[in-house]
């Protein structure tokens, strides 16, 4: 009876072990195939590079809408990502809207510049964004509006309160 | 010793079995997440970008935006496995839609016809059901005023 009890023990623990390994390394890979977690590999084709691209754009929007400063800087990752984007964008015969993704990234910086009283680097930003609008043939191109826009951004998304996202960038 | 070494053995072949099994259980769960996260998070960015341009461009700009938006999913469709497809089928609808809506205000009552027949038949593809003009309209209509910007 005892034997039989070892026995047993054994087994199950050695399932447990294994079926945990299993599930961890799965997971692990899993979570590093995410788009939004690691940048594209060199050796991706181009429409993999573009949707890893799209999609690591999407997190660092989504992280830097947060109303609390994160401790990696967003719209450097932001940056990062509408360059690999552009590369391959064209290879993939795809023509995705860059210049909106730039100038929103602009308007956040002018945000940004703004908090930190640097009213010169707000400027020019904003102008950065509303040259970027023109060319992408908005109606209306001006910062005021885009500014707007990106308060909208954040509170649909539910990173920002309304009254946070004016200043909280 | 003898006695060890068998049920160290047996432990080996415990772990060897459930190994497969938590690798299996963790791509069904952890894997398949990870693949709907991608995509939402990837297909709504571009939809985001996409939709801007359509709503606050001019409509030259608004049906080059619509179409390569179009293009990506499909492209997507046509590379991976849908996580969610009919979300992808609705999603196409309202692109379709919008190009719809482009054709008609360039009074090209032609193309709009074609954009409206292939969202229906989008539509129809997730639903099995067939949406008339009207139904169509006031489907972009309360899309749209969702999203705001």
């Amino acid at each position: 009876m005892r034997t039989w009890v070892t026995i047993a023990v054994s087994v199950a623990l050695g399932l447990a072990l294994g079926y945990g390994v299993g599930f961890v390394t799965s997971s692990a890979q899993a979570i590093f195939e995410m788009s939004a977690m690691t940048k594209a590999e060199p050796s991706y084709d181009a429409f993999t590079t573009v949707f890893r691209g799209v999609g690591r754009l999407a997190g660092a929007e989504v992280v830097a809408g947060f109303c609390r400063k994160p401790k990696n800087d967003p719209l450097a990752s932001e940056d990062d990502a509408i360059r690999a984007i552009q590369n391959r964008a064209a290879a993939a015969d795809l023509n995705p809207p860059l210049d909106v993704a730039r100038a929103r990234l602009a308007m956040r910086r002018a945000i940004l510049a703004e908090k930190n009283n640097d009213l010169q680097l707000k400027s020019q930003y904003e102008e950065t964004a509303r040259q970027l609008l023109q060319k992408s043939g908005w109606e209306d191109p001006s910062p005021a509006h885009m500014r707007q826009i990106v308060t909208k951004l954040d509170t649909d998304g539910n990173t920002c309160g309304p009254s946070e996202a004016k200043g909280a960038q | 010793m003898k006695r060890i070494v068998k049920y160290g053995l047996l432990t080996l072949a415990g772990l060897l079995i459930g190994f497969p099994l938590g690798y299996w259980h963790g791509q069904r769960t952890v894997g398949e997440g990870g693949k709907i996260f991608s995509q939402t998070l990837a297909l709504s960015e571009y939809e985001t970008l996409a939709d801007l341009q359509y709503k606050q461009a001019d409509p030259v700009h608004g049906t080059e935006a619509q179409l390569d938006l179009l293009n990506f999913m499909r492209q997507l469709q046509a590379t991976q496995e849908i996580a969610l497809p009919r979300s992808l089928d609705y999603d196409q609808a309202r692109v379709l839609m919008h190009l719809a809506l482009l054709e008609e205000q360039a009074g090209y009552s032609e193309g709009f016809q074609r954009y409206l027949h292939q969202a229906q038949e989008s539509l129809n593809h997730s639903d099995h059901r067939w949406y008339s003009e009207k139904q169509m309209r006031k489907f972009i209509a309360q899309s749209d005023t969702r999203s705001q910007y």
